[in-house]
């Protein structure tokens, strides 16, 4: 029992590596595009495709890669990274325009991805380990600022809005799909699985039931808050933590306290972003040196949340980060099933 | 230099005494004993005088009957420890260092007797980390006293004490201190070879040793720890930690250190848990309070007033009215005053630095904020900000705070809220970076299970001591458990 350089994470550091990424990130586009068409069964919808997105990442932890490298990986390789970049990049862009209309008025997106992809190069250039650790300290903060929403701000909602959020009969296979698309990077746990210290197949699909029900509450709570309402609104749990007050503090709007869990998940998420692309482009160019393809991969993200960050919150982008996640899940099942080892 | 002494006596006398030409507090007495010429070399002052009047010069001239070199050392010498040595290099760092070496003709070895008797300050109490419970004394300049402070409270075999020196002129000695089984073993051997590859002409202090041999020269934050305490350093050997003593520094070395042990007072393992665990919690609140307050400040009062209460926000812009000065210049004056105040007690003799105190913290305060150079929420702003810091235990954790500070006020003043977010992110993300001798700097927040959770027991909170049943990380896996019952 003793740490080393050896890029190994444990279990656990596995666990909050998955909940630190994804929660913050899929707290703003799940309830983005998924509201878009109402509330009516949404709940149920986004349920049913977290429960599928466990069982797969539990089908995937029991596949071991090969540690070979060939050129079929290479070329899948440079399609995820590709796809990250794209998928990602619309997410991070995602996430600064929240940040700049609630707590950076009017500031460009240049500003504000830059320090995104500052930090995350930092937190990736030392490798999996301390991201684990980071992740550690980070999934702390978000747990807990979900507990302290969701005390502060259950008892102001009208749990009767519900009802329509879990008509069971408006949920729409469709919607369940396009809820599970938009989860992408998930395939990055296969790439994931050879830096863990021990293997346990439910590890990941426990810490993205989490992610899960984190999401599920604070989409519940902003239909409980704003009822039907929440469908017209563009970030429906953001606009919901405005309602929490608490007693006593010393500041008035508390939910600028809360951004802050944000802000970390989203470096997290951007941090992700940049480590997987190395990963992938340390497969392509193997002799390459870590360091500068990890400068080049957060320059990249940079440079595509300037150019086309702006226009990241259209139907079109949307629409193709949907089809680029379901190409990727396509690619990496059928290389999984015919490279790895079950 | 691998010179070995001469076979005729005059040589080395001749050779030692144009080495140290010029050197006049090194003393040479030539004397004849039971018929042999002899001679003695030592260093004034830093000897003990009686003791070689007595002990080697009365024996020798009046005493001693005659012999081989095994009499000399036998009879001729009545000191505890003596050593023969043929290299002069021994001979001249022995003088060097406060021994005597004793040459007697026709025996081609110099007898080195331990007769160090340095100018020493006693026993000191403990200034820079003082405590209303426990133990008052403190390490002082000489080693070897520090190392007995060591060894009065481990009176184990396992107490080991490997010496060497370091620094190519100044010979610094240093003694590297650890229970043998508990002490891990890779940990140790780092410290080792890291001590042993240290180059440089000087060590003048523990201060020097530790910038050689930490890992990580581009962080702000210590990595190990120095303490002058020995009941503090007796506790960390007994966690398995390591500590190295520096002669002529009253401050001892103690490897690995992770940032929770930067926040741990000797007291805190000396009154009841309950309270313990509260002044943990406070000194953790204050060290945080101290890095972001002044960047917190400027983030709500210039990017976000709409965050403050009206009534509290109505006060502050009142209180400022006057001020000409931007709300970040207006804070980097106080902070800065501040930063001037406490490095002018410091450097001023205590009866005349508390005074500096009173007239910086109350007089300029006051005036500044009658003149309308600040507002007063910044001069009490600041001053929370500054008492927090002094709540961390730690000197150099202190000092890491002070740099923090800046590094959040500087971005939360070009970015707001999200900047000060920022700066949060970038100083854990630093921390989750660092390691100290392979251990995670943010253990056991980062890390906590590879240990069982358990050092979680001591850490913001202190668990009663019977409940600490194994030892830190730090210690090896072999010796893990240190108590097993509560003994009622």
């Amino acid at each position: 029992m003793m740490f080393s350089d050896n890029g190994k994470i444990s279990v656990r550091q596995f666990q909050c590596l998955i909940i630190s990424d994804f929660t913050a990130m899929f707290m703003t586009i799940i309830p983005l595009v998924m509201f878009g068409k109402g509330t009516e069964g949404i709940i149920l919808e986004v349920s049913v495709a977290f429960a599928i997105g466990a069982l797969v990442l539990c089908g995937v932890s029991k596949i071991a890669p090969k540690k070979k490298n060939n050129n079929v990986l290479k070329a899948l390789c440079l399609f995820l990274f590709c796809k990250t970049l794209f998928v990602n990049g619309v997410y991070i862009s995602t996430a600064q325009k929240v940040i700049s209309q609630f707590v950076f008025d009017g500031a460009g997106s240049g500003s504000i991805v830059f320090l995104f992809v500052l930090s995350a190069f930092y937190i990736c250039l030392s490798g999996i380990e301390s991201r684990g650790r980071m992740a550690e300290i980070s999934a702390f903060f978000i747990l807990a600022a979900s507990a302290v929403i969701f005390a502060l701000v259950f008892s102001k909602g009208d749990i009767r809005e519900m009802k329509y959020a879990l008509d069971i009969g408006k949920a729409d296979m469709g919607e369940i799909a396009r809820a599970l698309l938009l989860m992408g990077g998930l395939e990055t746990l296969y790439f994931t699985l050879p830096d863990m210290n021990a293997k346990k197949s439910s590890a990941a699909s426990v810490s993205f039931g989490i992610v899960g029900v984190i999401i599920l509450v604070m989409m519940s709570l902003s239909i409980c808050i704003f009822g039907a309402e929440a469908g017209r609104k563009m970030w429906p749990v953001f606009q919901m933590m405005g309602n929490i007050d608490f007693p006593g503090l010393l500041l008035q709007r508390q939910d600028v306290l809360f951004i802050g869990m944000y802000i970390v998940g989203a470096v997290m998420f951007c941090a992700h972003t940049v480590h997987f692309m190395w990963v992938y482009a340390g497969k392509i160019f193997e002799s390459v040196d870590k360091k500068y393809i990890v400068a080049a991969s957060a320059v990249m993200v940079w440079i595509f949340c300037i150019f086309w960050g702006r226009d990241a919150l259209t139907e079109k982008f949307f629409t193709a980060v949907l089809v680029l996640n379901a190409m990727a899940a396509v690619f990496a099942v059928f290389y999984m099933l015919v490279w790895g080892e079950v | 230099m691998n010179l070995h002494l001469f076979e005729i006596f005059e040589d080395n006398l001749e050779y030692i005494k144009k080495v140290f030409s010029g050197c006049d507090d090194v003393v040479f007495k030539e004397f004849n004993a039971a018929n042999n010429q002899c001679f003695i070399v030592y260093t004034d002052n830093i000897v003990d005088g009686a003791a070689i009047e007595e002990m080697i010069l009365t024996n020798l001239m009046f005493r001693f009957q005659g012999g081989n070199g095994d009499a000399v050392e036998k009879k001729g010498i009545a000191i505890g420890e003596v050593k023969e040595s043929d290299k002069m290099q021994d001979v001249l760092d022995a003088v060097l260092l406060g021994d005597t070496a004793v040459f007697v003709s026709g025996y081609a070895k110099a007898f080195i007797a331990s007769t160090k008797g340095w100018p020493s300050r006693g026993v000191p109490k403990a200034d820079t980390e003082m405590t209303v419970y426990g133990p008052k004394d403190a390490f002082g300049e000489v080693g070897s006293i520090n190392t007995v402070l060591i060894r009065r409270r481990i009176r184990d075999t396992s107490l080991k004490v490997k010496r060497m020196k370091c620094g190519r002129r100044s010979k610094t000695d240093i003694a590297v201190v650890y229970i043998d089984g508990i002490a891990r073993k890779n940990v140790l051997d780092e410290v080792l070879e890291k001590l042993e590859s240290i180059d440089a002409d000087m060590i003048i202090d523990s201060g020097y040793l530790q910038q050689f041999i930490e890992g990580s020269s581009k962080s702000p934050f210590p990595q190990i720890q120095l303490t002058e305490r020995p009941d503090k350093v007796a506790a960390s050997l007994y966690e398995g930690r390591i500590a190295v003593v520096v002669d002529n520094s009253p401050f001892v070395l103690i490897i690995p250190a992770v940032l929770n042990v930067f926040f741990q007072a000797a007291e805190d393992y000396y009154q009841r848990w309950e309270i313990s665990s509260f002044l943990r919690l406070l000194r953790y609140s204050a060290g945080i309070i101290a890095a972001v307050l002044p960047g917190f400040y400027v983030a709500l009062t210039v990017f976000q007033p709409n965050m403050i209460p009206t009534s509290l926000a109505l006060k502050i812009a009142a209180g400022r009215g006057n001020v000409p000065f931007p709300t970040i210049i207006e804070v980097l004056i106080m902070e800065l005053s501040f930063e001037l105040l406490r490095e002018a007690g410091v450097r001023l003799p205590s009866p005349v630095s508390s005074a500096i105190g009173i007239v910086g913290g109350i007089i300029i305060g006051q005036a500044a904020v009658e003149a309308g150079i600040v507002g007063p929420s910044v001069v009490i702003m600041v001053a929370l900000s500054g008492i927090c810091s002094f709540v961390v235990p730690n000197t150099a954790m202190v000092s890491s705070i002070r740099v923090i500070k800046y590094f959040v006020l500087a971005l939360s003043s070009v970015m707001g809220i999200f900047g000060f977010w920022m700066a949060v992110v970038f100083v854990l993300a630093h921390l989750c970076r660092l390691k100290s001798f392979g251990f995670p700097y943010m253990y056991p927040f980062c890390s906590g299970s590879e240990n069982g959770s358990s050092d979680f027991k001591d850490s913001i909170i202190r668990l009663p001591i019977f409940m600490m049943k194994k030892r830190p990380i730090f210690a090896d896996a072999t010796e893990e458990i240190r108590m097993k019952g509560r003994g009622r």
